[in-house]
């Protein structure tokens, strides 16, 4: 379990999460705003590397203003946009979700003894990330791809996703003081995109008593006594004992701290 | 730049007080100043694109009463193989006294990157001569001088021009005259590289990015004529021609150059080729050493748009040819449809191709060691693939085939081969080519050899990058 949820979110105007890699040792080689060169919204590509050589690319795309185009034409999270998703590699996915099998649906893992690739889509926004093993030089001068631990790369992978899209939601939103939300006078944010009204969720929790922890994959787990709840980074849903429900958007970072959607705080005020 | 004017400021103080062995103090006089390339293409780079290089190459002018200072410096110069090669020499006198002298070069070489099976630098002699060598120059004037260079290879190449030359003057007042060698002391000095372009490089490439010469010329050296172009170029991004530590490394689960979808999905078609970001990741292969090797991973796309881009930077023309088999509902190993989270069955349009080895992989590693697996080569299936066609032949830079289209052993990047049998041959069976089944992934352990080998429908769509996108971090 990873506690330290709240230090590690990005606090740069950028939705790739340096702080997060930099923590696992990746360091940023690269960083290109792509904006320019994209229909509509915003992109980001980065590119990071660690000591052993090992990579990791990141292509996060979102809209942060209502004039901006995004999304497909499909609608978010239709069968034709996970589709799409699936088939925007020349490789055939190795699953059509994410590692851990949690939301968003919308996505997929492709991996293969060179690493590890997920894709994954938000309301809003979408996420590219590639972690590829470190290569060795063979005698003759080719490449050889090193093995590397497939599981926990994989969580790592998502998770760095997760936080992306997280990050990314974040960048849609202001801050709009205080308000009461479920219950609870806490900070709040507007999204510029919806008008959708989010809540600072550690306040809410700290005021409510539940904890939270997060797990190898990006996934937040909330408990009060009997009660629990999953979240997963990314996704418009989250599970409050054991169901599945609509929050409308996605957990967002803003200035450090998650926000979560007005519906989503209901949901666990309500569970 | 202004740290670039100190040092050279630096430099030529150091050059004034250097002293020749039992000679006198050799005082800087008469300074070759701005080299101006005539005949030469017109280019740009990733940093610069896409505005054009000034005309003048070179200029390192500094300061005089009359002149201010001038400073310029473009790496690369380019020219279409047998073109005629001047360079327009600015000499400026740096004394306030009248001087007068004989520009002579000595030597010139175009040392071009070895092969990677040696890959130490190799010097090739070329000729630099100056029709009018002698000059007298006023106190602080300067005279422009023609140098023809000659004995530039005559096939595609890349290399840094060395010169040397003597230039002895004489200056000074008549009742205290002095003399010097501004030359070269006999030793080699660098000046631009040169970049050898097999043609005029057409569409994306008209006004080629220098950067990316520095690796076209590397790929495709010595290739001479477009269908030489083609297959060298083909070859050399598969093994990192002349650049042995910069390398391109194929991993179909990649895409990160030539974009077709969006972040949110959307297919955005052709969209731009991101050269200047595949430039910045691959670094630059001048004075690079083995023990900083640099794999920069990418996929059929993004090979393929390459390789389109490279041959054109050698004026051959080419277009990107994207195959997909027939789309259908995925089936399970027990033929029956794979189904999605909504219980609805998922369609696909993948194909199982015959064994390939990625570039960046050692072809000549074959030996069998599993079911789906010899030696660098493995099985298994695409949801597509693109390659490169011309007048009817295609060009694969990004995987080696185990069998050629006629069932021999290939071991090597697809060049050559005719576009009706590189995506698999009509008959006899086995059918060889690219694609092995729709269904059935190709085993290296059935017997007979080519079992669940069957026909598979070809469905192909063109598409070309429709521009590039300079810059490039680092």
């Amino acid at each position: 379990m990873i506690t330290s949820l709240f230090l590690i979110a990005a606090v740069t105007p950028s939705p790739l999460p340096d702080d997060l890699l930099n923590g696992e040792g990746f360091e940023t080689t690269i960083f290109e705003d792509q904006s320019k060169s994209r229909k509509s919204g915003k992109g980001h590509h980065g590119r990071f590397k660690n000591a052993l050589g090992e990579e990791i690319v990141i292509d996060c795309g979102w809209a942060s203003e209502k004039s901006h185009v995004f999304g497909p034409s499909s609608g978010y999270g239709s069968r034709q946009h996970r589709n799409d998703l699936a088939n925007r590699f020349a490789a055939l996915p190795t699953m059509r979700s994410l590692p851990s099998n949690l939301p968003p649906r919308v996505a997929g893992t492709w991996q293969s003894k060179l690493g590890v690739t997920i894709v994954a889509a938000a309301p809003n926004s979408g996420v590219t990330v590639t972690y590829s093993t470190r290569f060795k030089n063979s005698a003759k001068g080719f490449a050889d791809p090193q093995p590397f631990d497939v599981k926990e790369r994989a969580a790592f992978v998502e998770r760095v996703a997760r936080h992306t899209l997280a990050n990314a939601a974040g960048m849609r939103l202001s801050d709009s003081g205080a308000a009461a939300l479920a219950g609870r006078s806490i900070k709040k944010a507007d999204c510029r995109r919806s008008g959708r009204v989010f809540g600072n969720l550690q306040e809410w929790t700290n005021l409510e008593g539940w904890s939270i922890a997060e797990d190898d994959y990006g996934v937040l787990s909330l408990k009060k006594g009997a009660k629990w709840a999953v979240l997963p980074l990314g996704a418009d849903q989250i599970k409050v004992n054991g169901v599945w429900k609509d929050m409308g958007d996605s957990a967002a970072f803003l200035n450090g701290k998650l926000y979560l959607p007005a519906a989503g705080l209901e949901h666990l005020r309500g569970a | 730049m202004r740290l670039l004017v100190c040092l050279a400021a630096a430099l030529c103080s150091v050059v004034a007080l250097a002293q020749r062995p039992g000679g006198p103090p050799n005082v800087l006089v008469a300074v070759i100043d701005q080299r101006d390339y005539q005949g030469n293409t017109s280019t740009t780079e990733r940093a610069l694109f896409p505005t054009p290089h000034p005309g003048l190459e070179f200029s390192a002018h500094r300061g005089t009463p009359q002149q201010p200072d001038t400073h310029q410096n473009v790496s690369h110069v380019a020219y279409v193989k047998g073109a005629t090669s001047t360079i327009s020499l600015r000499l400026t006198n740096q004394q306030n006294t009248t001087a007068t002298g004989t520009l002579t070069f000595t030597g010139a070489q175009l040392v071009v990157p070895g092969p990677n099976n040696a890959p130490a630098p190799q010097e090739l002699p070329v000729s630099l001569t100056c029709s009018s060598p002698t000059f007298t120059l006023p106190p602080f004037a300067s005279t422009t001088m023609t140098a023809t260079l000659s004995g530039l290879p005559s096939h595609v190449a890349v290399g840094q021009l060395q010169v040397k030359f003597e230039l002895p003057v004489s200056y000074g007042p008549p009742g205290n005259p002095g003399s010097s060698n501004n030359g070269t002391a006999g030793g080699w000095v660098n000046w631009e590289r040169i970049c050898i372009l097999d043609s005029a490089p057409i569409g994306l490439q008209a006004v080629p990015w220098t950067d990316f010469l520095e690796y076209t010329c590397r790929w495709a050296f010595g290739a001479s004529g477009p269908a030489a172009v083609r297959r060298e170029m083909t070859k050399g991004i598969f093994y990192g021609n002349r650049s042995p530590w910069n390398r391109l490394y194929y991993n179909s689960a990649i895409n990160n150059y030539w974009k077709w979808t969006d972040a949110d999905g959307n297919y955005i078609g052709t969209g731009p080729y991101r050269l200047g970001l595949l430039l910045g990741t691959l670094s630059s292969p001048i004075n690079r050493q083995q023990s900083s090797q640099i794999w920069t991973s990418a996929d059929c796309r993004d090979f393929a748009g390459l390789l389109f881009l490279a041959i054109s930077s050698h004026g051959a023309s080419s277009s990107c040819t994207i195959l997909t088999g027939p789309t259908r509902i995925l089936l399970d190993v027990n033929g029956n449809p794979v189904l999605d989270e909504d219980q609805q069955p998922i369609f696909t349009s993948h194909y199982n191709y015959w064994p390939l080895c990625p570039a960046g992989s050692d072809p000549t590693d074959t030996d069998i060691d599993s079911d789906f697996s010899a030696g660098s080569y493995t099985s298994g299936a695409f949801n597509f693939h693109v390659v490169i066609e011309s007048s009817g032949l295609r060009f694969d830079a990004a995987a080696a085939h185990y069998y050629s289209s006629s069932g021999g052993p290939w071991y090597n990047p697809v060049f050559d081969w005719s576009s009706a049998s590189h995506w698999q041959r009509s008959s006899p069976w086995p059918y060889h080519g690219h694609a092995f089944s729709l269904n059935a992934k190709f085993n290296f352990l059935t017997t007979p050899f080519g079992q669940g080998n069957e026909t598979v429908t070809l469905s192909q769509t063109y598409e070309n990058p429709i521009y590039l996108v300079g810059s490039g971090t680092p």
